[in-house]
Order: C-alpha cells, then sequence, then structure tokens
C-alpha cells in the first residue's frame, strides 16, 4: 500500500512539472499573440496604464478603434511579459498571465522602456 | 513505548487547555485589535506546538492499537505526500513546503489525540470541551471589543451590505466560522449538563448562535445549522425526541435567518460612476473587478446581497474552475491558493473563491482533491461506524465531535479554510473529525495479549470479549491449512533482498552507454503515445515521467528496471508467505530471487522487460491469492494487472494463455463459471483498450512486427540454446524452482499454477522465443520451493549439504556470466577481455552500448561540412531506430535539421507532409541507396573509439538526392514495422 502510493506520487511529479510548463507554454503563446498585435511596445496608440496592480506589476493599455483599452500588457519589475487581455472582442476578455508564476515568461522587454513609457503617460511615482 | 507516568498525568492534564489555549489564540491573530492580533500571531504556533508535544505523548501512553484509525491515517498521508510532492511544481514552493509542514503539524495533533482519546474517552469529552470554551472566550471577547471599540466590532453599512457584527475578527465570516462549528457542542452540553453547568452550557450555545446570526455569514448560519440537525439525527435519542430536536434547530435556523436579514444596506447615493476620463486604465476599468461589470464608461451595476446570493461567489467559481483545468491534475501547489486565485470579478472581493474544495482543486488539483474527498469520508464512515455502536452518553458526545466535522464540510462550501492551519476554524474541525473516529475504534488487546501472555486486568479480558474471532491478528489458513505468517516481515524480507540488489548494481549504474533499444525508449518517451509499432506504451510512459524529473539520465531510467525487481521481490516474498513459508522461507525466497543473473541485469538497461517482469510475477501473485485463499473477490485486480501486463508488453498474453489453459485442464475450471473471470477479463479488455485503438488506427503494425521478430529470434536462438539460457540465467534458483513446481502440484487448489510456469516455457521453447521471456513465470515455483525447503524434514546434515550445493552451483553460474549481466568490469576491460561478444546461450547487449556518441557527432561534423546550397540536404534519414535516436539525443543544437527514420515506430514520427527531395542518410547499405538516391556520395563512416565491431561500425554516412520528393518514397521504401 505504501509502495503504491509513493510510486503514485513519484508519478504524480512528473505529471505536476509537465502541466506547470505546459500551462506556461499556453499562456506565454496568448500573451505573445496579443504582444505581437500590439506591434511595437511604444505604439502610438498606447493611450492609458495601471501601475502597481496585483503584486506589483505595470501595465500598459492600448486603443484600438473607439476601445481605449483594446490591449493590455503588464510587465514585471524585469521587464517580463505576465499578462496581456485582448478586449476586443464583445464579451469577456481573452486574458493571457503568468502572474502567479512570473519566472515561467520568457517574452521580456527592456524595463527601461516601460518606465520611459509610463513616465510619458504621466503615471504617478513616474512622472518627470 | 513507555512514557513516564508524570509525564502522561501532565500532559493529560495539560492537553485540554492547551487546545482551548490553541483555539483563542488563533483567533486572536486573526483579530482586528491590534494588539490581540500581535499577541495571537506570536502565540498561535508556540501553543500548536506545545499542544503537539502533548498530544504525541499522550498518544504514545496508549497502548491500544486501534486498527480503525489506520485507514484514515493512510489517506491523511496521501493527501500530505500529495501536497507535499506539490512542492515540484508548485509556483510558490517554499511557500508549499511551509504549509504542507504546518498541515502535518496540524493532522499529528489530531491523530495523536485521536489515538489517545479512543483508550480514554473522558479525555475526548475535556477536549471537545475545551474547543467549546475556546469559542466561547473569543465571542465573550467579540462582546468585550464591541462594548469597548464599537467600531472594530462592527462592519459597518454599506450600499451592498447592512451592518453585521464582527466580534474579534477582520471580517465578520471569520469569528462566524469558528462558532458554527462549536455549536453542536454546546447543545451537546446543554443536554449532558445538569443545574448550573447545563445553564452556562445554554448560554453560551446562545451566544455562539447569536453572534453567528448578527455576523450575518450566511455560510455560517447555514454551516451551523446542518451541524446541529446532524447532532440531533444521530445523537442517539428516541424517534419523538429527535424530531422535536429536527424541529426545534429548523425553528432555530428560520429565526436566524430572519434575523439576520433586518439590518437594511445604507442607502445607495449616486450609483459607481467611473471617474473622470484619465489615463489610469485602473480608475476607470479595475482589474480586479472587469468581468461582470458592464463597459467601461457605463455606470457600474448595483451589488444587491440577497440570502442566497449577491456576493458573487458563483463567477467567482467558475473563475476558479477556469484556472484549475489549466492545470486539472496537480494544480499550482499547495498552499498556493491565495497567489494562484486572481480576482477578476466585479461582484466578488476576495483573494481566494471562497471555496475549500475548490481551493483545494486549485492547490493540487483532482489528484489532491481525490485523495482529500477519500480522507473525509473514510472519516465519516469511521465515525458513522463508531456511533452504531455506542452506548447513548458516550453516543452523544460522538455525535457532537461528528457534528463538528459534518459542520465543518458543508462551511468548506463557501470559506476557503480546510487545510489552512492558520484559520480559527480549521483545527475545531479536524479535532472533531479525529474525537468521532476514536469512538469507533473497537476494543482490541495490545499485541502480547496475543502471544500468550496472561492479558492484563479485566479491562482487558472485557476487551477480548468483544474482539471477533480471526480479526485481530488477521492471520488466516495457508492454501495448506498452515497458518499464514504476517504481512509486515514479508514485506521487509522482500525489501531487504530488493536493497541488497540495489547496492550491488548500484556502482555500475550507467555503465557503459545507451544501449540501441534504451536510446529508442527514450525517444519514444519524448513522444508519449498510445502505442508504438513494437512495444505497447508503458515503458515509454515511464520514461517519459522519468525524465520529466530526471532529464535524459540513463541512471534515472535503469532505476526503474531496479524498482521493478525490488518491487518483484517483495511479490516473491508475499508469495512465500502466502504458501505459508516463515520468515526464512520468505527471506530466501526473495535473495534467490534477486541472485538469479536474470534479476541481477535489471539495473544494466532500460527495457520493456523489467516491467513486464513485474506484471507477470504481480500476476501470479493474484492468482495466488484467488486460487489459493480462494480470494474470488480480487479477480478484479487481476484484470487491472492483466490489463497494465497487456500495456507493458504482450509477451504477457503467453502468460494469460497459459492460466486460462492450466484452470480449464485442472479441477480448478469450475471457478471459471463465477462472474469474476468476466469481469476480469473485461476490465483487462478495457484497460488494453486504448493500445488496440492504437494498433486499429494505424493498420496492426505490431502483428507484422510479431511475426517478423519471431523469425528474427527463431534464428538467433536454437532450442539448446534456449534451455541452456534457463539455466544460466535462474543458475540454483531452477532447483529451487523445480522443487516448488512440485510442491504446488500436490496441492489441488494451487495446481493450474504449478502448471503455468511449464506451460510458458515450452510455449516459447517451441515458438523458439527469448530465453528470457518465461522467466519472471518461475518466480512462483521459486517462492514455493523455499517454503518446501524450510519444511524439510531431512537431518540437518543433509539440508546444510543440499544448501551448500545450491550455493556452489549458483557461484559458479555466476561466476560465468555476472561480467556479462551486471557491468562490473570498465569499458577498457569489458572491450579488452571480449564480454562483449555475444552466442547462443550468452546474449549481452554491451556490444549495442558503444560508439552512439561518435556516431552523432560524425552525422553533425558531415551535417555542417555540407555547402549550403539548394541542392544539399534538408533531413537526415536514419536506417534504424538506433541511429535515428542517438542523433535525437545527442545532437540537441538549434541548427539540427529534421531527423527521420521509417524504422518501426520512428515511420511515425515525422511531419505530414516531406516534400524534400535530398538527405543525409545515414547507416543504409549502398544497395538500398542505389534504390533510394538517384545519386549519391559518401561523406563518412561510422566508427566507434574503441573500434568495437558492432552494428553500426563501418556504416556509410552519404549525401543523396532522392529519386523523389521524401514522402512519395516513404511507404514502398522506407517505412517499415519488419525487423
Amino acid at each position: 500500500m505504501g509502495a503504491a502510493l509513493a510510486l503514485v506520487l513519484l508519478l504524480l511529479i512528473p505529471i505536476g512539472r509537465w502541466e506547470r510548463r505546459r500551462h506556461a507554454h499556453q499562456e506565454l503563446s496568448g500573451m505573445r499573440e496579443i504582444r505581437g498585435l500590439v506591434g511595437q511596445v511604444g505604439d502610438p496608440s498606447l493611450d492609458a496604464y495601471r501601475v502597481r496592480v496585483g503584486f506589483g506589476f505595470d501595465c500598459l493599455l492600448y486603443r484600438r478603434h473607439r476601445n481605449r483599452f483594446a490591449l493590455e500588457l503588464c510587465f514585471d519589475g524585469q521587464g517580463r511579459l505576465i499578462e496581456a487581455i485582448d478586449r476586443r472582442g464583445s464579451g469577456d476578455p481573452r486574458i493571457f498571465s503568468l502572474r502567479e508564476d512570473p519566472s515561467r515568461s520568457t517574452a521580456r522587454v527592456d524595463r527601461r522602456l516601460v518606465d520611459r513609457l509610463l513616465r510619458r503617460l504621466g503615471a504617478p511615482g513616474y512622472a518627470r | 513505548m513507555k512514557v513516564p507516568e508524570g509525564l502522561a498525568r501532565w500532559a493529560n492534564r495539560l492537553g485540554p487547555g492547551l487546545l482551548a489555549f490553541t483555539v483563542v489564540a488563533f483567533a486572536f491573530g486573526s483579530s482586528t485589535v491590534d494588539l490581540l492580533q500581535l499577541v495571537g500571531w506570536k502565540l498561535r504556533w508556540v501553543s500548536l506546538l506545545a499542544l503537539a508535544g502533548a498530544s504525541v505523548v499522550l498518544a504514545l501512553d496508549s497502548r491500544r492499537r486501534a486498527r480503525e484509525l489506520r485507514a484514515p491515517a493512510a489517506l491523511a498521508l496521501a493527501f500530505l505526500g500529495v501536497a507535499f510532492a506539490s512542492v515540484a511544481w508548485s509556483v510558490a514552493p517554499r511557500l508549499t513546503f511551509t504549509r504542507a509542514a504546518s498541515l502535518t503539524i496540524l493532522f499529528a495533533v489530531v491523530a495523536a489525540l485521536a489515538r489517545a482519546s479512543a483508550e480514554r474517552p473522558e479525555l475526548a469529552s475535556r477536549l471537545l470541551r475545551a474547543l467549546l470554551s475556546g469559542a466561547a472566550i473569543v465571542a465573550a471577547a467579540g462582546l468585550l471589543v464591541l462594548a469597548i471599540v464599537h467600531g472594530d466590532a462592527v462592519q459597518a453599512a454599506s450600499p451592498q451590505y447592512g451592518a453585521r457584527y464582527q466580534g474579534l475578527g477582520l471580517n465578520p465570516n471569520t469569528m462566524a466560522g469558528l462558532f458554527a462549528v462549536a455549536l453542536p457542542v454546546a447543545a451537546w452540553q446543554a443536554w449532558e449538563q445538569r443545574g448550573l453547568r447545563r445553564l452556562a452550557a445554554a448560554l453560551v450555545f446562545l451566544l455562539l448562535e447569536g453572534s453567528i446570526v448578527a455576523s450575518a455569514s450566511r455560510g455560517a448560519i447555514f454551516a451551523s445549522l446542518v451541524a446541529l440537525l446532524a447532532f440531533a439525527v444521530s445523537s442517539g435519542a428516541s424517534a419523538r425526541v429527535r424530531s422535536a430536536l429536527v424541529v426545534g434547530v429548523v425553528a432555530l435556523g428560520v429565526a436566524g435567518i430572519g434575523i439576520s436579514q433586518i439590518p437594511k444596506a445604507a442607502p445607495s447615493g449616486a450609483s459607481e460612476r467611473p471617474g473622470p476620463v484619465t489615463r489610469d486604465a485602473q480608475s476607470t476599468l479595475p482589474l480586479d473587478g472587469e468581468i461582470g461589470r458592464g463597459d467601461p464608461g457605463s455606470d457600474a451595476p448595483p451589488i444587491r446581497r440577497r440570502l442566497l446570493g449577491g456576493s458573487g461567489r458563483s463567477i467567482a467559481w467558475r473563475g476558479a474552475l477556469r484556472q484549475t483545468a489549466d492545470r486539472p491534475l496537480g494544480g499550482y501547489g499547495f498552499g498556493t491558493e491565495e497567489k494562484v486565485f486572481v480576482d477578476r470579478f466585479y461582484y466578488f472581493y476576495s483573494n481566494v473563491p471562497e471555496n475549500s474544495y475548490l481551493g483545494l482543486g486549485l492547490q493540487v488539483g483532482i489528484a489532491g482533491v481525490a485523495a482529500f474527498g477519500a480522507l473525509a469520508l473514510s472519516l465519516l464512515l469511521g465515525a458513522a461506524r463508531g456511533l452504531r455502536r455506542l452506548r447513548p452518553e458516550a453516543r452523544r458526545r460522538s455525535a457532537a465531535a461528528a457534528s463538528v466535522f459534518v459542520g465543518g464540510l458543508v462551511l468548506a462550501l463557501t470559506q476557503s479554510y480546510l487545510t489552512s492551519v492558520g484559520n480559527v476554524a480549521t483545527i475545531s474541525v479536524w479535532l472533531g473529525a479525529a474525537l468521532a473516529l476514536a469512538a469507533s475504534v473497537r476494543p482490541v488487546a495490545p499485541a502480547d495479549a496475543f502471544s500468550g501472555d496472561a492479558p492484563a486486568g479485566g479491562m482487558v479480558q472485557a476487551q477480548r470479549a468483544e474482539i471477533e474471532p480471526g480479526s485481530a491478528t488477521g492471520a488466516a489458513a495457508a492454501p495448506g491449512g498452515e497458518r499464514r505468517p504476517p504481512v509486515r516481515p514479508a514485506l521487509l524480507c522482500g525489501l531487504a533482498a530488493g536493497a541488497f540488489l540495489v547496492a550491488i548494481s548500484a556502482p555500475f549504474l550507467g555503465r557503459y552507454g545507451w544501449e540501441r533499444d534504451e536510446l529508442y525508449f527514450v525517444s519514444a518517451s519524448r513522444r508519449p503515445a498510445l502505442g508504438y509499432v513494437d512495444f505497447p506504451p508503458v515503458t515509454a510512459w515511464v520514461g517519459w515521467a522519468v525524465r520529466e524529473v530526471a532529464g535524459d539520465s540513463r541512471i534515472g531510467l535503469r532505476l526503474t528496471g531496479l524498482a521493478c525487481a525490488t518491487l518483484s521481490a517483495i511479490l516473491v516474498a508475499l508469495m512465500a508467505r502466502e504458501l505459508g513459508g516463515g520468515r526464512r522461507a520468505q527471506l530466501g525466497a526473495a535473495v534467490a530471487w534477486v541472485v538469479t543473473p536474470f534479476l541481477l541485469a535489471s539495473g544494466s538497461i532500460y527495457y520493456t522487460g523489467w516491467f513486464d517482469l513485474l506484471a507477470w510475477v504481480a500476476f501470479l501473485y493474484v492468482a495466488l491469492r484467488v486460487l489459493g485463499r480462494p480470494e474470488p473477490r480480487l479477480w478484479p485486480l487481476l484484470g487491472v494487472v492483466a490489463g497494465v501486463g497487456l500495456l507493458t508488453k504482450y509477451t504477457i498474453l503467453a502468460l494469460l494463455g497459459a492460466f486460462l489453459v492450466a484452470l480449464v485442464a485442472s479441477g480448478e475450471r469450475r471457478l471459471l463459471r463465477s462472474r469474476g473471470p468476466l469481469i476480469g477479463a473485461a476490465i483487462a479488455l478495457l484497460l488494453f483498450a486504448p493500445n488496440l485503438v492504437w494498433q486499429a488506427r494505424h493498420g496492426w503494425p505490431s502483428l507484422r512486427f510479431a511475426k517478423s521478430q519471431a523469425a528474427f529470434t527463431a534464428g538467433a536462438t536454437s532450442r539448446p540454446d534456449y534451455v541452456a539460457q534457463q539455466l544460466l540465467f535462474l543458475g540454483a534458483a531452477l532447483a529451487l524452482a523445480v522443487v516448488g513446481t512440485v510442491w504446488l502440484w500436490r496441492r489441488p487448489r494451487l495446481r493450474p499454477l504449478a502448471a503455468v510456469p511449464v506451460i510458458v516455457t515450452l510455449l516459447f521453447l517451441f515458438e523458439r522465443g527469448q530465453g528470457a521471456y518465461p522467466l519472471p513465470a518461475d518466480a512462483l515455483p521459486l517462492a514455493a520451493g523455499a517454503v518446501a525447503l524450510e519444511r524439510w524434514s531431512a537431518s540437518r546434515r543433509v539440508r546444510r549439504s543440499a544448501a551448500a550445493g545450491l550455493v556452489a552451483l549458483h557461484a559458479f553460474v555466476l561466476a560465468l556470466l555476472l561480467p556479462h549481466v551486471l557491468p562490473v568490469r570498465t569499458t577498457a576491460s569489458m572491450v579488452r577481455s571480449g564480454t562483449w561478444r555475444a552466442t547462443g546461450w550468452r546474449p549481452t547487449f554491451y556490444q549495442e552500448e558503444i560508439g552512439w556518441p561518435e556516431l552523432a557527432r560524425a552525422t553533425m561534423r558531415v551535417w555542417r561540412s555540407l555547402p549550403r546550397a539548394e541542392s544539399a540536404p534538408q533531413v537526415v534519414l536514419a536506417s534504424n531506430y538506433g541511429e535515428a535516436s542517438a542523433l535525437d539525443l545527442y545532437w540537441r543544437s538549434p541548427d539540427r535539421p529534421l531527423v527521420l527514420s521509417g524504422y518501426l515506430s520512428w515511420q511515425y514520427w515525422r511531419p505530414a507532409h516531406l516534400r524534400q527531395r535530398s538527405a543525409l542518410v545515414v547507416g543504409y547499405p549502398p544497395a538500398f541507396l542505389t534504390r533510394l538516391c538517384s545519386s549519391w556520395r559518401r561523406r563518412g563512416r561510422i566508427e566507434n573509439r574503441w573500434r568495437l565491431p558492432n552494428l553500426e561500425r563501418g556504416r556509410l554516412i552519404a549525401s543523396c538526392r532522392l529519386r523523389a520528393p521524401l514522402e512519395e518514397l516513404w511507404k514502398p521504401l522506407i517505412a517499415t514495422s519488419r525487423l
């Protein structure tokens, strides 16, 4: 019984790790897709921001037509893309997020660029 | 264990007090009053550890064996195991570890208290009263806060909610949970006590109920209602009293709900409008309230709290479920609920999903929820069992404890707390479960009472009177009518033999290199599927699991063989026990099994055969129990083993066929008329079905492979070689197996099992199979042989001579074969000595372990040296799975081209379209290249650093202009399911 339990637990480890990787991969794919929709991070459609939300990350929001918050990219302090939201359609937004596990994000930008853009938008704490 | 009397006395006195103190300390830790919170934070873990110490002392002082506690304890361990295992995939491993460790302490406390209470019913009563005292102190402290700092004790009315009493708590739900689960204990005391104590209990009841109602915590109200109903129903009162109690509880609940609805929400001013348009999106569209809010820029809808809705839980639960679905099996890691759950919901305000079960799903996935569900169920069943057999007073106490747990489970539907040790209600709920379970423990005398010693006093005498015959030790008759020895020593004997095998194999693990088939299995494990051409999927699945943990570790993968061998040794020891063998027979059988040259090779290669070995031995063990005891309820288990075996290696069909034939031919064929075999067969087929589906979808390639392999093996192994391999692979254990076969044959019930090894050995002899194929079937006769030897009535001198002869014979066989099955030599020594050479009677796999890195390097070198023209090769095409898999393993650079092979399963591991017109081909003979290529040019040859003549050495590496696009050549020329 104990051996069977130990075996099951041992088998669970690779499964859990695989799930973690797969989930990170899926979220990253989605975030990259939205990042692709945005184009350049400093795209002229950049229209709004959020600062220090969640566990302290900052977000940049991009306008599409009349929707000011159509696309959103959130970065942590190291410039890792940890959340991306697509609000272009009707209904609930498409959200891809690794905010619980930011270390799995391999999509990143130069954090200084994010800081510059927040400063440009007049975000509190970033304004000149 | 003997505990000093004074220490035990102190623990007994202090335990309940410490429990009450712990409850209060945890409540203070969740207080809005800063000073209390500070004190609570500092004291709660200290008090829990002190309680743990006292509980352990009390448990160690208990002499009674409590078998009823074993199953829940095992399930609790299973759940904790999942929690700790989740460290490996947690998003916050340190957090997961600390949370799992604190839950372990909590479980240890309640388990120890359960064990102690099983022997001392009065302790259970005192513990329940202590719990109630703790809750009463917390409730009274809440009133005190209300009187002194009114604002801290009441949550002001808002447009969503009326004013709510929160007492000491951080919010109205915090303490209400504790009061809800403590309420049945108050009811029990009000019933049980007399005079002033009854009055005090009734006042406490009113205080708790009033606090719950004033908090308007709907979850707590419903949980207390259900807990009280559970107490009323299970209290053992007469039907009339029970009905009155139920009516009273329902009336109390209705009144409570009615009163809780009295405070009205504050009049809403202007509805929540978006802030002025700024660039700060958080002011217009908050990230934590986006879903359900409506369009940004429009007015936010008002939130109205109703009796059954308005908290936004349902939408948050759906969100939590969606998050769980992203990592369904293992979750995000135990204790990470707050970190993982993201509140994006307009109607919901919490950092957890407010449902313990969904929270558990997030943390530990289906695996954890299943383990938790099994634990909760076993606790409920245990409590119910206890309730049925108790006298009225004891039954009411047990009913109160069980109701605490029931109320806690209901509360968990609306609160995330069940596995958070820091929550005020958690310890109370688990303690209730433990005390209810303790009441289910049947009085069983201490172990020494069964060893023939006189029982210790009248109490034990009375306990023994309750013991069901035969149930105390689990002893029953072995097939021969002998008494079956206990199971634990047999497990230890098997483990010891396995440890011995691991110890002698460990220094040589990983030598000499990847074997051809190993490489292939590694490639398969990178591509988990329901089937492969030449083997069923279990080997690849296990490989996938190992690689997930240890990466492409040869040692890690080869350890699976040792693990299978160790498990098979345990089963062999259990077989000896099943046949009535004592410890000498069990240990002798297990050791004789692991020192056979066959088993000694188990750490030398990662191979389907080891999983097959385990499946065969497991099948024989279960079959022994089905036929020997007889235990027909195990037919489904036999089906499970057969099904898994079929997913492991198709050769188990020979064992299944032999078993069927032996049953039909023997007097035991009557067993086949029962439903058991049909159910077993159906289960086996069901488990095997996915592989069959894969085969059907791919045109049954394994059948073509099996046909070609039979011809290949027949050419490679002559019948005399096959017989020689039986002798050499088993050594002296073969003599033991022969004796065991005769011993089994003499016992009519076991006669079919005596025939099975003989049938499979003859089957493979006539089919010209490999010598190793039937060997796992010898495990059972070997175990029987050990039992026969143990009972051999010959003189001591004769027995010693026989044993010495067997050992000498085995030593001789090992001297012949050891370097061939266990890589004891260094690579240079192995090459120089010619150990790598296989002969008919002495197969070896070392030859195919040499040269793979060199092959990959040579291919890489050639590839990189080729001009990057349009006509340059676009893929690497290998002639067999060894080459393709070696390239797959060793060539990991980003510039690696597509590696393909048409050999066996590799034929399916390719893109849908192959339009390439040129390839770098590896390993094909010139004659084939002239058929495949319109022109080809030799670019290199395969060599190994030892210049050892194996199958690969000297083969060609060539660039090839294909006669047609690769996909047109694939089926007619390249893909094959034949050896």
